[in-house]
């Protein structure tokens, strides 16, 4: 759909439409601030090689990848999902405080496809294409995350 | 009420405006791309990390560094008495520092937060201070959903989990929520009416890390509050 179109605006065209859910996954698999230098490394990636990543079917997602990969910090820091209250940007979340947590504990599959669904409303259809797997796995992932979720946060009834 | 999937969606919009990009119409542009890629630099100066954690975008690299060239030049001209060159001519040499910082200033190093903080451990309250949580609102229980309570500075924050009991069932929390550092009071509000409509309600409370020792104490000497470490529960019953 690109063909006509200049490198340079092909790129940003893709940017604009594909930018943010990369960042949003890339946020949901490694947390706030490493998922946004994932996705900068990401698309500087996709600049570098453009010419050749237009074979790519799913080029978003193969981003994702890229970015997870080049993104990836050293070692295995605990994954900060929420921004700190403290740094004064402003109130502090209203959530339950023991969410961070509990979701950063779960698989990373687990975190990124309740965060996509759950957080960013992606539908199942569209992170199951994004990831690359079915949305049957996806949703076996959301079911034993949330039953996860739950669990750790008390939020299911009980006599 | 406050589902864990509502919970989930207040965190994805925290995270959609905490890490927007300021204007991507204005800085994401292929150009700078190439050449950010073609420079080897860290590509995107707009998705530079922000706070005082993490790398530094290449524009504050450039800023940093042509400072440093001209306090050299300014050094070198002293000594050497060329009263010709001056700091002035040195800016107006052909720089990168043309290229728009659009993020440049969210990315203050870490100075100002440092002197926020100090700031922040200058202003701790001193011994007096209580918790006097009040309900201000009985019609809650059935569902109107206002309760608020009131100190009078706390340094720390309280978290607030509300339960619902009805015919034998423990259910919630229909209220999760963190207060406010130093607020004088809060309300806590949550949308539906409860189903089935409580007999009691539950609520509890969690001094969350950092809260100042000597608040813990006036509370449990004023107010006689059963803190069993840093939480304690108040149970509520319901009007009909």
């Amino acid at each position: 759909m690109v063909d006509h179109m200049s490198p340079e605006h092909a790129f940003t065209a893709f940017v604009r439409e594909h930018g943010r859910r990369l960042k949003q996954a890339l946020i949901s698999s490694m947390g706030g601030q490493e998922g946004q230098e994932a996705t900068a490394e990401a698309l500087a990636y996709a600049w570098e090689h453009w010419e050749e990543l237009q074979e790519v079917t799913n080029l978003a997602g193969y981003l994702y990848r890229v970015g997870r990969t080049r993104g990836l910090p050293q070692g295995n820091p605990t994954v900060r999902l929420f921004a700190d209250p403290q740094d004064g940007s402003g109130d502090p979340p209203w959530v339950e405080p023991r969410l961070e947590k509990a979701v950063a504990d779960l698989s990373e599959m687990q975190r990124t496809v309740v965060m996509l669904i759950h957080a960013f409303s992606w539908t199942y259809r569209e992170t199951a294409t994004f990831l690359n797997v079915s949305p049957g796995s996806i949703q076996r992932h959301m079911d034993r995350a949330m039953s996860k979720l739950r669990r750790d946060l008390k939020v299911a009834q009980d006599a | 009420m406050r589902e864990l999937e509502q919970m989930l969606r207040d965190v994805g919009d925290q995270l959609d405006a905490t890490y927007e990009d300021p204007d991507p119409e204005v800085t994401l542009t292929p150009s700078r791309l190439r050449a950010a890629a073609v420079s080897d630099q860290p590509p995107l100066v707009w998705y530079a990390p922000q706070g005082p954690s993490g790398k530094i975008g290449w524009v504050h690299k450039t800023l940093v560094a042509a400072a440093a060239i001209i306090v050299v030049v300014v050094t070198v001209s002293l000594f050497s008495g060329n009263e010709e060159a001056s700091p002035v001519d040195v800016v107006d040499s052909p720089t990168d520092l043309d290229a728009p910082t659009p993020s440049l200033e969210a990315h203050e190093p870490a100075g100002d937060i440092e002197a926020g903080v100090e700031a922040a451990d200058a202003s701790l309250p001193a011994q007096g201070h209580f918790l006097d949580v009040s309900l201000t609102d009985t019609e809650w229980c059935k569902g109107l959903a206002t309760y608020s309570y009131s100190w009078g500075s706390v340094t720390g924050r309280v978290i607030v989990r509300a339960w619902s009991h009805a015919d034998g069932v423990r259910s919630g929390p229909w209220v999760s929520a963190v207060s406010g550092d130093g607020s004088k009071s809060e309300n806590i509000e949550w949308g539906s009416p409860l189903s089935p409509v409580p007999t009691e309600l539950q609520i509890e409370f969690e001094l969350a890390e950092g809260t100042q020792e000597p608040i813990r104490e006036n509370m449990r000497q004023d107010k006689n509050l059963n803190i069993l470490d840093k939480a304690w529960t108040e149970t509520i019953s319901c009007s009909s």
